[in-house]
């Protein structure tokens, strides 16, 4: 009789956490050119923002080196979490496959999860090359104490949860439509503008940022970054990392109710 | 003494990529090693073809055979050697080499998926500069040869195997190439549709003085229309010549089945031939050709007893090949002339 | 490699043919025309967002007020459509070799270029003209340069022009294709590059960095070069201004270049699979 203890099924999770991993390595250009790409992105955007900056002290209460070490590490951060690639599980859907992978032993969800975060790890080297460029162009400092740096993690690893959750529950829209290209490519770049990853959003029209800060996408990397440059201390540090964990807690508890209606609709409908 | 269509010399192809021991982070270390490792999959090669044979091209996987077509085709450029197909140089004269063939791979269609199959015809069509009214006697013919009518307007990716590789077949053969090469035209086909289909290639190679050069791993295949058969394996031609005489040549037994009704078969002997397998109503016996010839062993039997039935069954050209296959030596010293 | 007249020619109708075919078959599919106009408008009107909500907060950058720059943005998004349009499926071409289509366009009497840039419509690209004409549309009048019908002509030439820079480089990128498993992040790269700064006033990239953006990757000739010339801002570039006024004859330059790469190298091809 196959028993299923923690132990096994994290067994069969490090199987997919290393499928990820391996993936990454597997196209040694990619990788190469991926580190690249972010050293020539992290030097020209530090460029740009100083540039930006010419004649201004301060713009929206933020000062220059901020608004530059900023736009470097949110590229850094991109760069590792999101990458180009969603997961496979659209084009699984649309060729039939997702059978297949329904009856495996592990649930689906935490066979993605495992294989998003060993791509993620994979990716890390991409991430510190482009983080070493900004330490090299004076364009990124370290947070100012050792409980920013702290805070940051916790709010990071928080972050990214945010982010493969809900990469991954806009993947499953692809149970429901066809269209799942255009509603990737629509939650990529609207992802990536309202998490403030393009652009910080100290410098968002004022209309707009009360709308945004009411959407879980300014947990993911807004967020963390505004701990790491010390804007947020006491009891605001403690509400930003509690909403961003009850923003993960809401999503997860979303992705299991969206999964469970996918499973009906394949398993019950024959969808 | 024809000049061959189709003649291949010392033909070689070489491949590298990258060489890493594998082992713990093997997957990183690909990413800085820069051994190499050198796979020659097509090795000093020579053959020719004559116009309008129908020749099969046999070999294991990986063994170098579709390398050699591809190289004929024109879409790999060989490492050494010569390749002639028509008077030309096939990966340098590409345009006029793409007049002078056809080609269907088993695989992947070149049909447009989208479109309706005539559509597809259409666009071959303008695309070699048929004239129209040709055209429309050669579509007339096919469609009647394959009964392409019922799905003729039907989109590509809804057909199934057998009428999308009948597609294929007739989208090869608008435009009348002189050659026509094969790449597993039957795989996957039910038996049905295996029948239309070695009919069209007989037809076009007997009636149109087509020369076919067809890959396969299918001995119906091979043994239905093929006279002549070229076998590769790492890269070197094993045996290259009539089917009739590799059979001759590799086949070491043969066997025959008597059958009798008022007889009990078990009692069956033969000085020539030994017993296999007997029963009260069906003997088989298997015998040396090389040592005693099959009628002498039938004459043997008939006039001993009482046969109702008897058989003498053809040599398997499949346990041939497999017999070659297993020897792995090139047929050169066996070879009797061909 | 010299091509002859004939096999041009042969091109030229061949061309016709295969674009019919794609567009045709472009029409057949079931996925609705708004979501891939969306898709198309996404990446670039994701760098418009960008630069309008800082310039909002940021008047002025290297000088350039942000009427200037909104035109800048625009002749690159437009110019980009004029890349997109015609040449958009080359960027299958890691597909078209993998799934063995090369291998088919080889055993065809016509270019191999022309087969992979014909073998689908794409139609995203319709949502880069959009973005684009409009974008062009609403910002130059709002620009510094008064219009007459002599700058409107360069105005075509050098979108025309950039585009075939941008035609070109894909192009060549698209060549090691033949030699490389997967080049689809190398030619990913580019296109970002080019999408997020080649819109902006290229000299503040430092003399060398603007030297190295004109001639080794030159992302100068799509928008920059020309904008100066319709600004009458040529006495900034750190090159003799003429080289700014035949700009839209660098696309030219660089596609002809690549073009000779890409069939240059078709020679060094390993089809796949054995």
């Amino acid at each position: 009789m196959y028993v299923d203890t923690l132990n096994t099924r994290l067994i069969g999770l490090r199987g997919l956490y290393r499928a990820g991993y391996r993936s990454v390595l597997a196209y040694r250009a990619d990788l190469l050119f991926g580190v690249v790409g972010l050293v020539i992105q992290a030097t020209l955007t530090v460029v740009v923002w100083r540039v930006l900056y010419a004649g201004h002290d301060e713009v929206a209460g933020i000062g220059s080196s901020t608004a530059v070490a900023y736009a470097v590490l949110a590229a850094c951060i991109q760069s590792v979490v999101m990458p180009w690639q969603f997961s496979s599980l659209p084009q699984r859907v649309i060729r039939g496959q997702i059978g297949v992978d329904m009856m495996r032993p592990r649930s689906l969800i935490s066979q993605n999860l495992a294989q998003a975060v060993g791509t993620m790890v994979g990716r890390l080297p991409i991430g510190a090359a482009g983080l070493i460029t900004g330490l090299a162009l004076g364009g990124v400092q370290a947070p100012h104490s050792l409980l920013d740096l702290l805070a940051w993690v916790v709010s990071m690893v928080l972050g990214i949860a945010n982010i493969m959750t809900i990469n991954l529950l806009v993947s499953m829209t692809a149970f429901w439509t066809l269209e799942i290209g255009g509603v990737l490519i629509l939650y990529r770049f609207g992802s990536a503008f309202l998490s403030g990853a393009l652009i910080p959003l100290w410098f968002m029209p004022g209309w707009l940022q009360p709308i945004i800060s009411w959407l879980p996408f300014q947990a993911q990397i807004y967020a963390p970054l505004s701990i790491w440059f010390g804007t947020r201390h006491g009891a605001e540090l403690l509400g930003t990392l509690a909403v961003q964990l009850g923003w993960v807690l809401v999503l997860f508890l979303l992705l299991q109710l969206v999964w469970r209606r996918a499973v009906h609709k394949v398993v019950v409908l024959g969808g | 003494m024809t000049t061959p269509i189709i003649e291949v010399a010392d033909l070689t192809k070489e491949f590298w990529r990258p060489d890493v021991r594998p082992g713990r982070f093997a997957g990183t270390r690909s990413l800085f090693t820069r051994a190499r490792k050198i796979t020659k999959a097509v090795d000093g090669i020579s053959f020719h073809i004559d116009p309008g044979e129908l020749v099969g091209f046999l070999g294991p996987n990986g063994a170098g055979k579709s390398t050699t077509i591809k190289m004929l085709t024109g879409i790999l450029v060989p490492t050494s050697g010569t390749v002639t197909v028509a008077g030309q140089v096939p990966w340098r004269d590409r345009r006029r080499n793409a007049r002078t063939i056809g080609a269907v791979f088993g695989q992947r269609t070149q049909l447009w998926y989208d479109l309706p199959l005539r559509d597809s015809f259409e666009i071959i069509r303008d695309l070699y500069t048929m004239d129209p009214a040709t055209y429309r006697t050669r579509l007339g013919e096919f469609t009647e040869l394959l009964d392409l009518d019922e799905f003729i307007d039907t989109p590509v990716r809804s057909l199934s195997l057998g009428q999308r590789m009948r597609g294929d077949l007739v989208a090869a053969m608008l435009y009348a190439p002189p050659i026509l090469y094969l790449d597993e035209p039957t795989v996957g086909l039910d038996v049905v549709a295996k029948g239309k289909i070695r009919e069209f290639v007989a037809e076009v190679n007997a009636g149109r003085r087509t020369t076919v050069i067809l890959t396969t791993h299918d001995m119906d295949d091979v043994e239905r229309l093929c006279r002549r058969v070229v076998i590769i394996d790492h890269g070197k031609i094993l045996y290259e010549g009539d089917v009739e005489m590799l059979k001759a040549q590799y086949v070491t037994s043969r066997d025959i089945v008597v059958h009798c009704t008022d007889f009990d078969a078990t009692t069956i002997s033969s000085p020539f031939a030994q017993v296999i397998s007997a029963d009260p109503f069906k003997a088989t016996l298997r015998f040396a050709p090389e040592t005693t010839a099959a009628p002498k062993v039938v004459h043997d039997l008939t006039s001993r007893y009482p046969i109702t039935d008897l058989s003498v069954l053809e040599p398997d050209l499949e346990d041939v090949i497999r017999q070659l296959y297993t020897e792995r030596t090139p047929a050169a010293a066996r070879n009797t002339g061909s | 490699m010299v091509r002859t007249w004939s096999a041009v020619r042969e091109d030229l109708r061949a061309s016709r043919i295969l674009l019919r075919a794609g567009w045709r078959a472009a029409m057949t599919y079931r996925v609705s025309f708004l979501s891939t106009i969306v898709g198309g408008v996404a990446l670039q009107g994701t760098q418009l967002l960008f630069i309008g909500v800082l310039l909002s907060k940021f008047n002025v950058i290297h000088g350039w007020r942000f009427n200037d720059i909104a035109l800048l943005f625009a002749m690159r998004l437009a110019a980009h459509a004029f890349y997109v349009v015609p040449f958009g499926a080359l960027f299958s071409i890691d597909q078209a070799i993998q799934q063995g289509d090369v291998d088919r366009y080889l055993l065809r009497p016509a270019g191999i270029y022309l087969q992979v840039v014909t073998r689908y419509a794409p139609l995203m690209a319709l949502g880069d003209m959009l973005l684009g004409f409009g974008s062009l549309a609403l910002f130059a009048p709002q620009s510094s340069v008064s219009w007459t019908p002599g700058k409107v002509a360069f105005l075509i030439a050098a979108l025309i022009g950039g585009g075939l820079v941008e035609a070109g480089l894909q192009t060549f990128l698209a060549g090691l294709s033949f030699r490389m498993t997967s080049t689809t992040s190398l030619r990913i790269l580019a296109d970002d590059t080019i999408t997020r700064f080649s819109s902006y006033p290229l000299t503040m990239f430092s003399r060398w960095g603007f030297l190295s953006l004109t001639f080794i990757f030159p992302m100068a000739f799509i928008a920059y070069l020309p904008a100066t010339v319709l600004l009458g801002r040529t006495d900034q570039l750190p090159i003799p201004a003429w080289l700014a006024y035949i700009s839209p004859c660098g696309g030219l330059v660089v596609f002809t270049t690549g073009l000779a790469f890409f069939n240059r190298m078709i020679r060094q091809y390993n089809s796949p699979g054995s």
